[in-house]
C-alpha cells in the first residue's frame, strides 16, 4: 500500500519540476529586466545604484540553476513575491481566491455525485426503456453544451424571467447554486453515462447471481454487491477529471463574476501581472498532485487486489 | 437514420461557415449605429448586435473561426500524437515507457495552465492557444495509437511484411497506420468537438480570438453585457452545442460501429 | 424408479432463448429428479444445456431473454420458477449451487469472511461469526478464522471451492446443484472436493444433483444419471445400470472414450455435437454422428423406451441400443 502510493508519488514528481521550472523561467523570459520589474512591484526608484543592489540581493548574477534552486527554496516557504496590481503578498491574494474556487468546487461535486448517482441507477435499471431514454438523451445534450453558455442560459431563466436567484455575486449559498450547477454539468453527463454502463455491466457478473443463488433478493443484490462495485470506476477515475473541474472553473467563475482563482488569473494575465499567474500556476500544480494522490489513495482503500497487491 | 440526420445537421453547418464570404448578406464588421438591437427582419436574419452588426453574418464568419481552428488544432494533435504513438508502439524501450508514463500524469492536467504558461510567454491571441492546446491534446492520440501499435504489431502480416524485407516506415505506414486509422477516427471526432469547446472557451475569457474578429464564444461574452437581448449570445451558442452534440454523436456510432465488427 | 416420493421433481422443465423474434429451444422438455439423500448427475458435453438447466431450476433465468416452460417440485412443494420474488424463499434457504469458477462467485472486493457475514436471516453478527468458522470447519479448511480474512484472490482454487460450499451450505439447503464443481481443480484436489460432497450427503442428508462432463466424476458419485445431448435427455435410469449396459449410442460413445474402461485404444467420437439452433431438422439430434443411424432416425425424435429396471432410453432404432463405432468399451 505504501509503496503503491510511493510509486504515484514519484511519477507525479517530475511534473512538480516541470511545471515550477515553466513557472520560474515565465518570469525570466519576459522583455525586459526582472530587477527593474521588481523595484517597479516594490515602488522603489529607478537608479543604477538600486538596479545593481537589487541585482546582487535577487543574485540575478548567479549562475540559472543556482537562481532555479534559490527561488524554489523561497517558493517553499511560500514567498511568492508581490502582486502587481495590489502590491500585496501574492500567497496572500491566492489563499483568498482559492478559498472561493475550492466551495465551488466542492459544491459541484456534490451535484455530480447525486445527480449522477440518481441519473445514473434509474438509467441502469430501466435500461432501454422510456426513463433510460430520456435520460441519456439530456445527458448527452449536457455534454455538449458549453459552460458559458448554459451559465447564460441559466441565469436568463432563474434569475431574470422567473428571478428566483442572484445573477451573480458570493455571499449567500443561494449565489452558488447556478455557477456550481454549471460547472458540474458536463461532469454529471459523463459520470451518469459511466455509472449506467458499469452497472450493467456489474449486473452480468457471476457474483451477483451467485449472490442471488445464496438466498438474496434482486434489490438486496443491487445494494450489496451492484452497486459498490459499480462506483469504484467513478472514483477511479474523479482524479482524471479533477483538471477538467478546475479548468471548468476558469470559465464558470468568469461567467458569474465569482471571486475565485480563475478570474483572478484571466483578469491577471489581461495586467500582465506575472507573480499572481505564476502563483496561480504553482498552486494549481500543487493542488492537482495532490488531488491525485487522494485519488490514487482512495483507488487503493477501494481496491482490495491494488491494497494488497504493493 | 439518426446518423444521416446529424450527418446533414454537421454538413450544413460546416459549409455555410465555410462559405460565409458568398452566402453572409453583410459585412460581419460593419457597425451600423442607427441599427443597434434590431429585431429578426429579412434584412437582419438574426438581428444585429449591440454596435447594430448583423448577427447572421457574424454567426457564419464566427464558425469560419472557432470551427477551422478548432479543426486545425485536432487535425494537428492527432498527427503529432500518431506519429508519435506508432514511433512508441513500434520502438518500445525506454522512449516508450518515458511516453506512457509522462501521458499518464499529464492526460489529467489542467489544460488552462499550460494556456496560461504560453500566454504569458507569447502573449493573447489564437496562435498562443492554438499552441498551448496543441502541447496538451497530442497526447490522447499518443496514447491511443500507441497501445493500437502494440497490438497490432503481434499479427501475423506484419510480420510476414517484415520478412519480405520491409523497412520500418513503410511497415508503419502500409500495416499499421491502415489498420489503425478506423480506430481513430471516432476519437478524432469527439475530440475535434472538446477541441471546439475549449478554443471558444478561451475565446470567451478574451484569451483567444481578438475582436473585432467575429468567433462563437467571444460573440457570447459580448452578449453577457445585454443579457436583454439574448439573441446575442443565443445564436452561436446554439451553433456550438449541434456542432458538439453531432459530432460526438457520429463518434459515439462509429465506435459502435467498429465494436460491432469486432465481434 | 423406487416408489419413494424423491425430493426434487422436474416435470417438462424446458428452457428457450428469445432472439430475434424467434424462440430457439435450448433444452427440450425433460422429466428428471433426485432422490432425498441421494445424487443424481447429468452428463454431456459442453453446450449442451446442462448449466441452463440448473440456473432454470434455481428461477435465476426468469424474465429477460429466456423463457422457462414446465414444472418442478422440492419436497412436494411446487418451485414459484416465473416468480422472482418467489424463488428467494427457496434459493440461498431450501436449494444452493456450487459452480465451476469459484474465484467469480465471490465479490472481489469482500473477504471470504465477508460474505458469510452477510447472511441471510435475521441474526447476530457474532452468531454468524460463530457459524461461519463452523460450517468453514468443516470444509476441512486449515484455518477458518483466516481464510475468512481473505479475499478470493489470494486463495488456491480447491480452497476457494471449499469455501463456497461452505457457503452455499450457510441456509442449510436440503438440495445442492453443483455445476461442474470439479472441472477446474487438479486431480488430487477433485478427489478432496468429491469426498467432501459425498460426506456432506452421508451425514447431513444432502441431496445432490451434480453436473458434469465427466464421466468418472458421475460414475463414482451419482446413484442415478441423466445423459443429455443437444438439449435432450437421451437416457437415463440408475447408475449401475447404464454403466453396465449403455444403450443409446451417444452413451456408449462417452464410455468408449474414457480412459479407464479402455484397454485399447482410446476412441474418438467422431464430430461434435450442434451449436445452439443449428440442428432444426426433424429426428434424432445425434443422427449425424451416430454410426448406427437409419432411415428412421431422421423423420422424428423418438420417444422414451423403457429397457426395464427404470432405465430409459430415446433411441429409435433397438438394433442398434449398445453399438458404437468404436465399439463397446466394456
Amino acid at each position: 500500500m505504501v509503496r503503491y502510493i510511493c510509486k504515484q508519488f514519484l511519477g507525479l514528481f517530475p511534473l512538480l519540476i516541470l511545471v515550477s521550472a515553466a513557472a520560474f523561467f515565465l518570469i525570466r523570459l519576459l522583455p525586459g529586466d526582472p530587477a527593474e520589474a521588481y523595484l517597479n512591484s516594490v515602488n522603489a526608484p529607478l537608479t543604477q545604484e538600486s538596479l545593481a543592489e537589487v541585482r546582487e540581493e535577487l543574485g540575478l548574477d548567479l549562475p540559472v540553476p543556482v537562481q532555479y534552486g534559490r527561488w524554489l527554496r523561497q517558493v517553499l516557504k511560500g514567498d511568492l513575491g508581490y502582486s502587481y496590481q495590489t502590491k500585496r503578498p501574492v500567497t496572500e491574494e491566492l489563499r483568498m481566491d482559492l478559498k472561493y474556487t475550492a466551495v465551488l468546487a466542492l459544491a459541484a461535486l456534490g451535484w455530480v455525485f447525486v445527480l449522477s448517482a440518481l441519473l445514473g441507477i434509474l438509467s441502469a435499471l430501466f435500461a432501454g426503456r422510456l426513463p433510460d431514454r430520456l435520460i441519456r438523451g439530456v445527458t448527452f445534450l449536457g455534454a455538449a453544451m458549453p459552460k458559458f453558455w448554459l451559465g447564460f442560459l441559466l441565469v436568463l431563466l432563474f434569475s431574470l424571467k422567473w428571478r428566483l436567484l442572484p445573477v451573480q455575486g458570493a455571499g449567500e449559498l443561494k449565489c452558488l447554486i447556478l455557477p456550481s450547477f454549471t460547472l458540474a454539468c458536463s461532469f454529471i453527463a459523463t459520470y451518469t453515462k459511466l455509472l449506467r454502463n458499469s452497472i450493467l455491466e456489474i449486473r452480468n457478473q457471476p457474483f451477483v447471481s451467485y449472490a442471488r443463488v445464496r438466498g438474496f433478493s434482486r434489490r438486496q443484490a443491487m445494494f450489496r454487491h451492484v452497486l459498490p462495485n459499480a462506483l469504484l470506476p467513478v472514483f477511479t477515475t474523479l482524479g482524471l477529471h479533477f483538471g477538467g473541474i478546475l479548468s471548468g472553473a476558469v470559465i464558470v467563475e468568469n461567467v458569474f463574476s465569482w471571486p475565485g482563482l480563475g478570474r483572478m488569473c484571466v483578469s491577471a494575465v489581461a495586467a500582465r501581472n506575472y507573480p499572481m499567474i505564476q502563483g496561480y500556476i504553482l498552486l494549481m500544480a500543487a493542488v492537482f498532485v495532490i488531488a491525485n494522490l487522494v485519488s490514487d489513495v482512495a483507488c487503493a482503500l477501494l481496491n482490495p487486489k491494488l491494497r494488497l497487491g504493493g | 437514420m439518426k446518423f444521416r440526420m446529424y450527418l446533414l445537421l454537421l454538413s450544413i453547418l460546416v459549409l455555410a461557415c465555410l462559405f460565409a464570404p458568398v452566402l453572409a448578406p453583410c459585412d460581419p464588421n460593419l457597425a451600423e449605429p442607427t441599427a443597434k438591437f434590431a429585431e429578426i427582419s429579412r434584412e437582419h436574419l438574426l438581428g444585429t448586435d449591440y454596435l447594430g452588426r448583423d448577427l447572421f453574418s457574424r454567426v457564419l464568419w464566427g464558425g469560419r473561426n472557432t470551427m477551422g481552428y478548432a479543426a486545425l488544432v485536432a487535425a494537428a494533435s492527432a498527427f503529432l500524437g500518431v506519429c508519435l504513438g506508432m514511433l512508441s508502439g513500434f520502438a518500445g524501450g525506454l522512449f516508450d515507457e518515458c511516453l506512457m508514463k509522462g501521458s499518464d500524469v499529464l492526460r489529467s492536467f489542467p489544460g488552462v495552465v499550460v494556456v496560461l504558461i504560453v500566454v504569458s510567454v507569447r502573449g493573447v491571441g489564437i496562435g498562443s492557444i492554438c499552441v498551448a492546446m496543441l502541447l496538451t491534446r497530442w497526447i490522447w492520440y499518443a496514447r491511443m495509437a500507441r497501445n493500437l501499435t502494440r497490438a497490432e504489431m503481434g499479427r501475423t502480416s506484419i510480420l510476414a511484411s517484415r520478412i519480405c524485407g520491409s523497412g520500418w516506415l513503410k511497415i508503419l505506414r502500409r500495416h499499421v497506420f491502415t489498420a489503425i486509422l478506423p480506430e481513430l477516427l471516432p476519437v478524432f471526432s469527439i475530440d475535434f468537438g472538446s477541441t471546439l469547446l475549449a478554443i471558444s472557451g478561451y475565446s470567451f475569457l478574451g484569451l483567444g480570438i481578438l475582436p473585432p474578429e467575429a468567433e462563437w464564444g467571444m460573440m457570447i461574452s459580448d452578449g453577457r453585457n445585454y443579457m436583454e437581448h439574448p439573441g446575442m449570445m443565443f445564436w452561436p451558442g446554439l451553433c456550438v452545442v449541434l456542432i458538439v452534440v453531432s459530432v460526438n454523436f457520429l463518434g459515439d456510432k462509429l465506435r459502435d460501429g467498429l465494436e460491432e465488427r469486432r465481434s | 424408479m423406487s416408489g419413494m416420493e424423491p425430493l426434487f421433481a422436474a416435470k417438462g422443465l424446458s428452457v428457450s432463448l428469445r432472439e430475434r423474434g424467434r424462440l430457439l429451444p435450448v433444452v427440450f422438455p425433460a422429466d428428471f429428479a433426485v432422490k432425498a439423500g441421494g445424487c443424481t448427475g447429468m452428463i454431456g458435453e459442453s453446450g449442451c444445456g446442462k448449466s441452463v438447466l440448473c440456473r432454470a431450476v434455481l428461477g435465476l433465468l426468469a424474465g429477460g431473454r429466456w423463457q422457462v416452460e414446465g414444472e418442478a417440485f422440492l419436497g412436494g412443494e411446487r418451485i414459484p420458477l416465473e416468480n422472482d420474488r418467489g424463488m428467494d424463499g427457496f434459493r440461498g434457504r431450501r436449494m444452493s449451487m456450487i459452480v465451476q469458477d469459484p474465484l467469480s462467485a465471490f465479490d472481489p472486493r469482500m473477504t471470504i469472511g465477508a460474505h458469510f457475514l452477510e447472511g441471510i436471516g435475521r441474526k447476530g453478527r457474532k452468531e454468524r461469526y460463530r457459524e461461519a468458522v463452523s460450517v468453514l470447519s468443516r470444509m476441512a479448511l486449515g484455518d477458518p478464522e483466516d481464510v475468512m480474512r481473505r479475499y478470493a484472490f489470494e486463495l488456491s482454487g480447491g480452497m476457494l471451492q471449499r469455501a463456497l460450499i461452505g457457503l452455499s451450505l450457510l441456509g442449510r439447503p436440503e438440495f445442492l446443484i453443483a455445476d461442474e464443481p470439479t472441472t477446474a481443480l487438479d486431480c488430487t484436489v477433485q478427489e478432496e472436493i468429491l469426498r467432501l460432497l459425498s460426506e456432506l450427503r452421508g451425514d447431513d442428508g444432502l441431496s445432490l444433483l451434480l453436473i458434469s462432463h465427466d464421466l468418472s466424476v458421475i460414475s463414482r458419485m451419482a446413484d442415478t444419471v441423466y445423459v443429455m445431448y443437444a438439449g435432450r435427455i437421451v437416457e437415463c435410469g440408475p447408475m449401475e445400470e447404464v454403466r453396465r449396459f449403455p444403450l443409446h449410442p451417444y452413451t456408449v460413445g462417452l464410455f468408449a472414450s474414457r480412459p479407464a474402461f479402455s484397454k485399447e485404444r482410446l476412441s474418438v467420437m467422431e464430430g461434435r455435437p450442434p451449436v445452439l439452433g443449428e440442428f432444426s431438422g426433424p429426428g434424432c439430434a445425434f443422427a449425424p454422428r451416430c454410426p448406427g443411424a437409419g432411415e428412421v432416425c431422421r423423420l422424428e425424435v423418438p420417444p422414451f423406451e423403457s429397457a426395464g429396471g427404470g432405465h430409459l432410453v430415446r433411441c429409435g432404432r433397438k438394433e442398434a441400443w449398445g453399438a458404437c463405432g468404436g465399439g463397446g468399451g466394456f
